[in-house]
């Protein structure tokens, strides 16, 4: 069969004139303009990429007195707890914390949700979402958390999103505008944590007074161009003005560097920002200072200190700082802003391992003070991957954390008026 | 959010990413088609057509399609596009489109050009440097102009013009691709809802690489070749 004249009028790199040709021509022509002007009207019709985002902070911040910055501001208030594992799961890791208003799916106003990865161990093929309410109201005993339920697993959410799910991890909560519960998690492709993918999930109680949760929508997130591959969360969201939030999310292969992700106020994807062009840094913690002002702590990954970003416009642009003099095991910080203006943040504060945590305080960001060591153990124990959550009324602290990599510990701090 | 859907169903999430229904049809009907045509290139190569009667069949064909079948309507994790999917998540559509025209022109028995030279150098400079980008070996962030709408209308607008060009120039195949792969993402946000996605994806970055490497060095040859029918006896 004899080629076509216009393909080997393209071999030779001739320019077709004839009728036909134009005809062809202007057809793609008219409907490269369609679709232009198509994706024109959709795109600017959206208008939350045009709005600028605002933290939401409240009170508005004020420098806090100086004798609040002392330990005895913050009391912990009951023994530490262990939130219950599923039976027979020897393995849990990476909690996040979510404190409820009242009325929220059934909580009172001092009621807490929890949710963590478990299995056999991480990176395990039976490894679950796992989720636990904690009853405020309750005597801050035992038996204040309910039965943790299983909420995610990845054979179910293969089937959801149409592809295959290998692990699951690092689950992050969030409640949008209406009062839905979000859940952000990390889920991953072929490899191990540098082949992940962040997935976005929405839930909703399975019945009205029981434990259990429904999935209700599930999609993946695009964070990469490289097969979306590479990009995590792990910190909790930094709640925006409009109801939205800045999810920190990072991205772990090679130069690894940190990132947030703005949604909007019922979890839509609005644009991806990176917090810092140094490589090194992972799993931002994003604090408010004001309402445009806001510092992402950071977990080095080079093992020397906890590193810093600074916005002033809300969390568009981002400045790398210095980093802070609290030191850094290349392990996850967690922090958030206090309601009087300061901030709070629990790291392991030694150059080599995890087996210290420590709760500090700062009325800027820079320095920072101690308020409690949760845990100080022989080199090897490992205390880890800390969450805070604040009560709605600003005067309880919730922090969570790994312990032992067996299971998920919760203290409680209560503000007391300062002399 | 895509205005096809927009009426149809209730979204969770009105914004400017895909359906995640879409997603997974778009899932399998790409893989399909990027595994049919590989299978078919692969195996045409190999073996030759055979005759049934009066009709002409072809091994390469029916396993192309039978491959494509399964990637197509298999459920779970019997479909090619499940671990497609865990791995690469979803083709772009000048990929599939390319993967397409590519069966067609050898079904025809023309001269392939699938993937002509300004189409694969525009891809290759460009995946440069998106990737070198996303790897922070730029000092910017270009995937996330991707999601802008100024910035990822100016990228549907540069693909448009090599659009019209490349058909100026004869390469229809090439053309229709790119118009294929910006209609699917402005109605329907595929596959990712970032216009690069729409254009781009590793594996045809690759092709556009090996492409220009390869009219590189046969280049190189015939002049190799040309210089030595020159040099005097």
């Amino acid at each position: 069969m004899s080629e076509r004249p216009e393909l080997s009028r393209a071999r030779h790199g001739r320019v077709p004139v004839g009728p036909q040709a134009l005809a062809r021509v202007g057809l793609l022509a008219a409907v490269l303009s369609l679709v232009l002007g198509w994706q024109a009207f959709a795109a600017f019709t959206q208008p939350l990429a045009s709005t600028a985002p605002r933290f939401a902070v409240s009170p508005p911040a004020a420098t806090p007195p100086a004798n609040a910055l002392v330990a005895s501001a913050w009391k912990e208030v009951g023994p530490p707890r262990d939130i219950p594992m599923p039976p027979g799961v020897p393995a849990a890791h990476a909690s996040s914390l979510l404190a409820l208003p009242a009325g929220q799916v059934g909580a009172a106003s001092s009621d807490l949700l929890a949710a963590w990865f478990a299995g056999s161990r991480e990176s395990g093929a039976d490894v679950q979402i796992w989720m636990a309410r904690f009853d405020g109201a309750a005597a801050l005993g035992a038996g204040a958390w309910q039965a943790p339920v299983a909420v995610l697993n990845r054979h179910a959410l293969a089937q959801q999103l149409g592809f295959g799910v290998r692990r699951l991890g690092n689950p992050v909560l969030w409640r949008d505008a209406d009062g839905r519960l979000q859940l952000f998690v990390v889920a991953t492709g072929l490899g191990g944590w540098a082949a992940s993918r962040v997935l976005q999930v929405q839930l909703e109680p399975a019945a009205a007074a029981g434990p259990g949760w429904t999935v209700t929508h599930a999609r993946v997130l695009p964070l990469s161009p490289l097969w979306n591959l590479s990009t995590l969360v792990r910190t909790q969201a930094a709640p925006l003005a409009d109801g939205g939030a800045w999810l920190p999310t990072y991205f772990e292969l090679w130069r690894k560097y940190p990132s947030a992700l703005r949604v909007g106020p019922l979890g839509e994807f609005v644009a991806p920002v990176r917090l810092s062009h140094q490589g090194g840094g992972l799993q931002p913690a994003v604090v408010p200072l004001s309402a445009r002002e806001g510092l992402a702590l950071m977990r080095d990954f080079s093992a020397g200190a906890v590193r810093v970003a600074h916005t002033g416009d809300g969390g568009q642009s981002w400045e790398d700082r210095p980093p802070l003099a609290v030191l850094n095991p290349n392990a996850s910080v967690a922090a958030l802003r206090l309601t009087d203006g300061s901030l709070a943040m629990v790291a392991n504060p030694q150059r080599t391992g995890r087996q210290r945590l420590d709760l500090l305080r700062s009325a800027d960001g820079v320095t920072w003070t101690l308020v409690a060591t949760l845990e100080d153990a022989s080199p090897g124990a490992e205390f880890s991957y800390p969450a805070l959550a604040l009560s709605a009324d600003g005067r309880r602290l919730h922090v969570s954390y790994t312990f032992e990599r067996k299971r998920i510990r919760h203290r409680v701090f209560d503000w007391v008026a300062a002399r | 959010m895509s205005l096809l859907y927009a009426w149809a169903t209730a979204p969770a999430w009105a914004d400017g990413l895909p359906e995640p229904a879409a997603l997974a049809l778009w899932l399998r009907v790409g893989w399909g088609v990027v595994l049919g045509a590989l299978v078919f290139h692969a195996l045409q190569r190999l073996h030759r057509p055979w005759t049934i009667g009066q009709r002409t069949a072809s091994w390469p064909a029916l396993a192309g399609a039978a491959v494509a079948l399964n990637t197509l309507v298999a459920p779970g994790a019997w479909s090619a596009a499940h671990w497609l999917g865990l791995a690469f998540q979803a083709p772009s559509g000048v990929l599939v489109a390319l993967c397409a025209a590519s069966v067609q022109a050898v079904w025809s028995a023309a001269r392939p050009t699938t993937l002509p030279l300004p189409l694969a150098a525009s891809l290759a400079v460009a995946g440069a440097a998106l990737y070198a980008s996303h790897l922070a070996w730029l000092p910017l962030d270009l995937y996330a102009l991707g999601f802008a709408p100024a910035p990822a209308l100016g990228l549907s607008g540069a693909a448009a013009v090599l659009s019209l060009g490349l058909a100026w120039r004869g390469h229809r195949a090439a053309a229709w691709s790119l118009a294929l792969a910006l209609g699917l993402h402005a109605a329907l946000r595929l596959p990712t809802g970032n216009a690069w996605d729409a254009l781009l994806d590793p594996w045809l970055w690759a092709w556009a690489v090996a492409t220009c490497l390869g009219r590189a060095g046969g280049s190189s040859q015939s002049a190799a070749q040309s210089a030595a029918k020159r040099q005097p006896t």
